[in-house]
C-alpha cells in the first residue's frame, strides 16, 4: 500500500469501510462492498474468540475484495498477486472472485471494430469522430476527419495521457497499479482519487472538437477506467460508449476507413462542348460514386482530342458542396486522338489507380494552369471527310515536286493521326496542261484516283508525272472541277473538301479582252465552282504563288484556307482540311465519346 | 517618174525588228499556194529559195514561228501573177488583165538586232521572236545603227516603189521608241527624194502599204472586235475574221491611242505627212492566221487563238496556218504599180 494513503484517511469523518475504504454512510452494510457494519460484536459471549471471527471475516472479505479486482487483471495468475490482502486466496474464493470480476452480460453491446465501421459510415459532409480509448495503460485520443477531397484520415489526437499522469496517486509498478485501477482501491480516499480522474478526464475532454464521439472501454468492470468512461459519456453528448477488448485503435480506424465506402463520388473530369455556342465547359462523369469499396473497378469511355504535347489530363476530383471542383489525382499521358477506355481501380478511399490508359504519370502542373489550357471554343474536326486533293503538275518542275511533297506530307501525317476506318477518304486529281497542238488532241490533262483510304493514296501519288513546263498563263483548273463536278456527290455526315494544290488560274471558258487561251473544251471553271460551291464543297489551296487577274480563282479554291507553296504545312493544312483539330483548339481533357466530332451533340 | 526602163517594180519589206518581217515571208509562201488566184514566187538565188522553203515548214511542220536570219536582207523574191487593171478614159472604162511582176527585198533596218548581235543559236533567234517580251533589244533610237548602215537603208527605201511597212502594235504599244526611228528615216528619205527631184508635191513618191501585224493577237483582234471592223468574207469557208481595208487604218489609230507611248500614234501622223493619201493603205495581217479546231470548219470566236507560249520563252502554233491579208497588201501594191504604167 502507498505510504501516502494513510493521510487520505486522516479525517474523521471520512472514515471508510474497512474492507473498500470507501465513505461510509447510514445503513447496515457498506453500500459499496457490502461489509456488515453493524454487526454488534462488542456483545460477544467470547469476545476474543469473536474478535478473531471477526477478524477472518474481515480478511475474509478483504481478500474477497482485492481478489474480485485481481481477478480483473488477471484470471489466472492475479491469485497468486501480492496485491491481495490476506493471501492468496484458495480455490472456491478465487473462483467466486473470477465469476465477480467478469464484467455484466449487456446484449446491446457491439464490437467496438463494428461499432467504429457504423460510427464512420454514419459520418456525414464535415463531420469528424472523436474516438476516445481508455484501456489499462491510460487515455488515448483519435480525431477522425474528411481531407479536401472528402476522404477520411484517422490518427491520435496528441500524445496518449497514461495514468500515471492522468492518476499520480497510482502505483509506479505496473502490476499494482493495474490492481488498483481494476478496483484495488482499498488504499485510496475515494473523494479525492475521484475528484483528481475527474480533473484530469475534463481536462482531456476540453480540448476535444465537438461532434460525434466514441468512447472505447478496452478494460471493462474496472472502476477507475469505467468511471473515467463514465465522465467522458456524460461530457459528450451522444457519445457512444463501446466496451470490449480492443486492437491497436490508430490502425483499426486506418484499416476501418480504407475499408470503407466511398463517402463522395470521384469523377473524372471532361471537357464538354456545347453544341450551339461550341464552348467548353469542364464537367465531371463519376468514376466511383459514394459508396464504392476498396477494389472496385470503374471504367468509362472518353474521347481525346488532338493534345498539345503535354498531353491528355486524367483528373479525378471530389466536389465539395457545388462550388470547386477539388482535385484527388491528375496525371497525363500523351494518346493518339480517338476513343480511349480508362479503368480504374478504387485502391482506397482517396487513391485510385489507373489501369487503362497504360503510362499514365502525375502531372505536375498546378489545376488553376490546366484550366488555363482550356480553350474558350471547341471546334471539333469532321466525323467522316472526303478530302479531293488536286495538284497541278505542269510548270516549274521544282514547284511541282513541292507540290507533290507536301501532299504527300499531308497524306502520311492524315493517315497516321485520323486513321479510323473510313472516317477519311482522299481522291486525287493531277492535272497538266492543255496541248494546245491540234495535231496531238486534247487528250486528257486530269489523271488520278478517285476516294480511296489514305494509305493507298500515298501510291496514286507516286505515279503522278510531271507534265511539262505547260502552259504559262493558265492551267487547266477547269478540266480539274469538271472531274470533280462530275464525281463527287454530297453525302450525309461527310463533309467534302477540295484541295487545291498549284499555281496557275483556269484557262477562261472563252476568249475575252485577255491573251490567255480558253479551255479548248470550253469548260467554265467560274460555272463549276459555283455549283461545287453551292452544293457545300469546302475549299482550301495551296498556291505557289499570289497572284491576281480576273481568272484569279485562287481566293475561291482557297475559300476556306489560302497558303503559299513555300509556307504551307501538312498539320495546318488537316487542321483547315477539318480532320485535324486546330492548334488553338488543343484540349487538354478528355472529351464525352459522344462530341469528338462537329455534328454530334 | 520615169519607171519604163524597169522590168520589174521593186517592192521593200520594211519593218522594226520583231515586227514580222520573217513571219510574213514564211506565210507568203503557204498564202501563195493557198490563193484562188495564180501566184507564183521564187527565189532570185538559192539562199532565198532555201529560206521560203525552210521557213514554211518551220511554221506548218515544226508549228514554229522561223528564227531570225541575219541574212534575210541579203534574200529577194519575185512574185509573179496576173491582176486586172482598169484602163481607158473616163468615159468609156475597161478592164484589162495584165501580168504582175514584183520584185520583193527586206529592207534591214538599222541597229543591232541582226547587224552587232549575230545570233546563231535557234532559242537565242526564239528569244528574238518573241518580240514583245523583248526588253531591250531592237531599236536603238535614231543613232542605233551605223551611219553605213543606215545610208544603205535610205538608198533600198528610195529604190522602192512599193512598201510593204509591218508594224506591231503590241510591241509598239510596249516599246514606244517606233515613232523616232520611222520619223528619222522618213525624213532621210524625203531629204534623199528632193535631192532626187523625185517629191511628188512635197510628198514620197513611194506606194504605202501599212500592215498591223499579228491581227490573230488577242489585243489586236478583241479591239477590232471591239470597234465593230470585223468583216467576213463570204467566199471564206472558215469565215475568218477580217478588218476591211477602209476600216485598217481606224484600227491603227485605235491601236495607237490606247498604245501606253502616245508617241506610236504620231507614225500614223508621219505617214500622212510623207505619203500621199491615195497612195497609203492599211492591212490588219497574221501570218499564221486564227485558229481552226480540228475537224470543225469554221472560225470560233470562243477560241481562236493560234499561238501558244510554249512553256519556256518562245511561242509555237497551235493548228494549221492560215495567212490573213499576206498577200493582199502586194497585190495592192502590184496594181497601183500597174495603173501607175498603164496610165
Ligand atoms: N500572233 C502572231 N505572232 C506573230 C506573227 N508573226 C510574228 N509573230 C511573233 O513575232 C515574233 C517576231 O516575228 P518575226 O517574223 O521574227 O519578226 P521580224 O524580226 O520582223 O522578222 C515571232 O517570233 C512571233 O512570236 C503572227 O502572225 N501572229
Ligand atoms: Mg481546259
Amino acid at each position: 500500500m502507498r505510504s501516502s494513503i494513510p493521510a487520505d484517511s486522516e479525517e474523521p469523518t471520512s472514515m471508510g469501510c474497512p474492507v473498500c475504504n470507501r465513505k461510509i454512510e447510514t445503513g447496515p452494510a457498506c453500500r459499496h462492498c457490502g461489509w456488515a457494519l453493524e454487526t454488534p460484536w462488542w456483545f460477544a459471549d467470547e469476545p476474543e474468540a469473536e474478535q478473531r471471527r471477526f477478524d477472518e471475516r474481515l480478511a475474509r472479505a478483504r481478500r474477497a475484495f482485492d481478489a474480485v479486482a485481481m481477478a480483473r487483471v488477471s484470471p489466472i495468475e492475479g491469485r497468486w498477486s501480492r496485491c491481495i490482502r490476506g493471501g492468496a486466496p484458495d480455490e472456491r474464493e478465487w473462483a467466486q472472485a473470477v465469476r465477480a470480476a467478469r464484467p455484466a452480460q449487456r446484449p446491446a453491446d457491439v464490437a467496438p471494430q463494428e461499432a467504429l465501421s457504423d460510427a464512420l459510415a454514419d459520418l456525414g459532409g464535415e463531420d469528424g469522430l472523436t474516438v476516445i480509448e481508455v484501456g489499462g495503460q491510460g487515455i488515448a485520443v483519435f480525431a477522425v476527419s474528411p481531407d479536401r477531397q472528402g476522404a477520411l484520415r484517422g490518427g491520435p489526437a496528441g500524445a496518449p495521457a497514461p495514468w500515471t499522469e492522468l492518476l499520480p496517486m497510482l502505483a509506479a509498478a505496473p502490476e499494482e497499479r493495474s490492481f488498483q485501477l481494476a478496483g484495488g482501491l482499498a488504499g485510496f480516499d475515494h473523494d479525492r482519487l475521484w475528484a483528481a480522474l475527474e480533473t484530469a478526464v475534463l481536462e482531456i475532454a476540453g480540448t476535444l472538437p465537438e461532434g460525434p464521439t466514441v468512447v472505447l472501454c478496452g478494460v471493462p468492470g474496472w472502476p477507475v477506467p469505467e468511471r473515467a468512461v463514465e465522465l467522458l459519456r456524460l461530457n459528450r453528448t451522444g457519445a457512444q460508449v463501446v466496451r470490449g477488448a480492443l486492437p491497436e485503435i490508430g490502425g483499426l480506424l486506418d484499416e476501418l476507413i480504407a475499408a470503407g465506402p466511398l463517402r463522395q463520388a470521384y469523377e473524372l473530369v471532361l471537357a464538354v462542348v456545347d453544341p450551339e455556342s461550341r464552348r467548353i465547359g469542364l464537367r465531371s462523369r463519376p468514376l466511383f460514386s459514394a459508396g464504392a469499396r476498396t477494389g472496385d473497378e470503374a471504367s468509362l469511355t472518353v474521347y481525346c482530342a488532338p493534345s498539345d504535347a503535354d498531353g491528355t489530363v486524367f483528373a479525378v476530383v471530389t466536389w465539395k458542396g457545388n462550388r470547386e471542383p477539388r482535385p484527388l489525382s491528375v496525371s497525363s499521358v500523351k494518346l493518339p486522338p480517338g476513343p480511349h477506355q480508362v479503368r480504374a481501380v478504387l485502391e482506397a478511399a482517396g487513391r485510385i489507380r489507373f489501369l487503362e490508359p497504360a503510362g499514365l504519370s502525375p502531372d505536375p502542373r498546378s489545376w488553376a494552369t490546366l484550366v488555363g489550357l482550356v480553350p474558350e471554343r471547341y471546334d471539333p474536326p469532321a466525323p467522316a471527310v472526303d478530302l479531293i486533293c488536286a495538284v497541278e503538275l505542269a510548270g516549274d518542275r521544282d514547284d511541282v515536286e513541292a507540290r507533290l511533297r507536301l501532299l504527300r506530307g499531308l497524306v502520311k501525317l492524315l493517315d497516321g493521326e485520323a486513321a479510323e476506318p473510313g472516317r477519311l477518304r482522299i481522291a486525287l486529281l493531277g492535272y497538266g496542261a492543255h496541248a494546245f497542238d491540234s495535231r496531238l488532241g486534247e487528250g486528257k490533262v486530269v489523271r488520278g484516283a478517285w476516294l480511296a483510304p489514305p494509305a493507298e493514296v500515298l501510291g496514286s501519288i507516286s505515279r503522278l508525272r510531271y507534265a511539262g513546263p505547260g502552259y504559262p498563263a493558265a492551267a487547266p483548273v477547269e478540266d480539274m472541277l469538271v472531274q470533280v463536278a462530275g464525281r463527287w456527290r454530297p453525302a450525309d455526315g461527310r463533309k467534302a473538301v477540295l484541295l487545291t494544290v498549284g499555281g496557275r488560274s483556269p484557262h477562261p471558258a472563252e476568249a475575252g479582252e485577255h491573251a490567255v487561251h480558253p479551255c479548248p473544251h470550253g469548260h467554265d471553271w467560274d460555272r463549276l465552282l459555283g455549283r461545287l460551291e453551292r452544293a457545300g464543297l469546302a475549299r482550301v489551296a495551296v498556291v505557289d504563288r499570289p497572284q491576281g487577274g480576273a481568272q484569279n480563282v485562287w481566293p475561291r479554291l482557297g475559300d476556306t484556307a489560302l497558303h503559299g507553296l513555300a509556307d504551307a504545312d501538312p498539320r495546318q493544312l488537316g487542321i483547315d482540311i477539318g480532320v485535324l483539330a486546330p492548334r488553338d483548339s488543343r484540349l487538354p481533357f478528355p472529351l464525352p465519346t459522344k462530341t469528338r466530332y462537329a455534328d454530334e451533340p | 517618174m520615169n519607171h519604163d526602163d524597169r522590168t520589174m517594180r521593186r517592192i521593200g519589206l520594211w519593218g522594226a525588228p520583231t515586227s514580222g518581217k520573217t513571219s510574213f515571208l514564211a506565210a507568203l509562201n503557204i498564202a501563195v499556194t493557198q490563193s484562188s488566184e495564180e501566184w507564183t514566187i521564187f527565189g532570185v538565188d538559192d539562199p532565198s529559195v532555201d529560206f521560203l522553203v525552210d521557213s514554211t515548214t518551220t511554221l506548218t511542220h515544226e508549228r514554229r514561228f522561223p528564227p531570225a536570219t541575219e541574212a534575210l536582207s541579203e534574200l529577194s523574191w519575185i512574185l509573179m501573177s496576173e491582176t486586172e487593171v482598169e484602163i481607158g478614159t473616163r468615159r468609156r472604162k475597161e478592164t484589162k488583165k495584165i501580168p504582175l511582176e514584183l520584185h520583193l527585198d527586206v529592207l534591214d533596218a538599222p541597229g543591232r538586232v541582226f547587224g552587232h548581235k549575230p545570233k546563231t543559236d535557234a532559242h537565242q533567234s526564239q528569244l528574238e521572236g518573241l518580240g514583245f517580251d523583248d526588253e531591250d533589244e531592237g531599236m536603238d533610237g535614231a543613232g542605233g545603227g551605223s551611219e553605213l548602215d543606215e545610208e544603205k537603208l535610205i538608198d533600198n527605201l528610195a529604190d522602192c516603189d512599193g512598201i510593204v511597212y509591218l508594224f506591231d502594235p503590241i510591241r509598239e504599244r510596249e516599246k514606244g521608241d517606233a515613232f523616232q526611228y520611222f520619223q528619222r528615216t522618213l525624213a532621210l528619205l524625203a531629204k534623199r527624194s528632193l535631192e532626187g527631184r523625185r517629191l511628188i508635191n512635197g510628198r514620197l513618191p513611194h506606194h504605202f502599204a501599212v500592215c498591223i501585224t499579228k491581227f490573230d493577237e488577242p489585243r489586236v483582234y478583241q479591239t477590232a472586235k471591239a470597234r465593230g471592223y470585223i468583216t467576213f468574207d463570204p467566199d471564206d469557208k472558215h469565215m475568218f475574221p477580217k478588218v476591211h481595208p477602209d476600216n485598217a487604218e481606224n484600227l491603227f489609230e485605235d491601236l495607237c491611242q490606247v498604245a501606253s507611248a502616245r508617241e506610236a500614234a504620231l507614225v500614223h501622223g508621219s505617214i500622212k505627212r510623207y505619203f500621199r493619201p491615195e497612195r497609203v493603205r492599211y492591212f490588219a495581217t497574221s501570218a499564221v492566221g486564227f485558229y481552226l479546231a480540228p475537224r470543225t470548219v469554221r472560225f470560233r470566236a470562243s477560241d481562236y487563238q493560234n499561238v501558244v507560249p510554249d512553256g519556256g520563252e518562245g511561242y509555237r502554233i497551235r493548228g494549221d496556218i492560215h495567212p490573213i491579208n499576206v498577200l493582199e497588201p502586194l497585190l495592192w501594191l502590184g496594181r497601183q504599180l500597174s495603173s501607175e504604167t498603164g496610165r
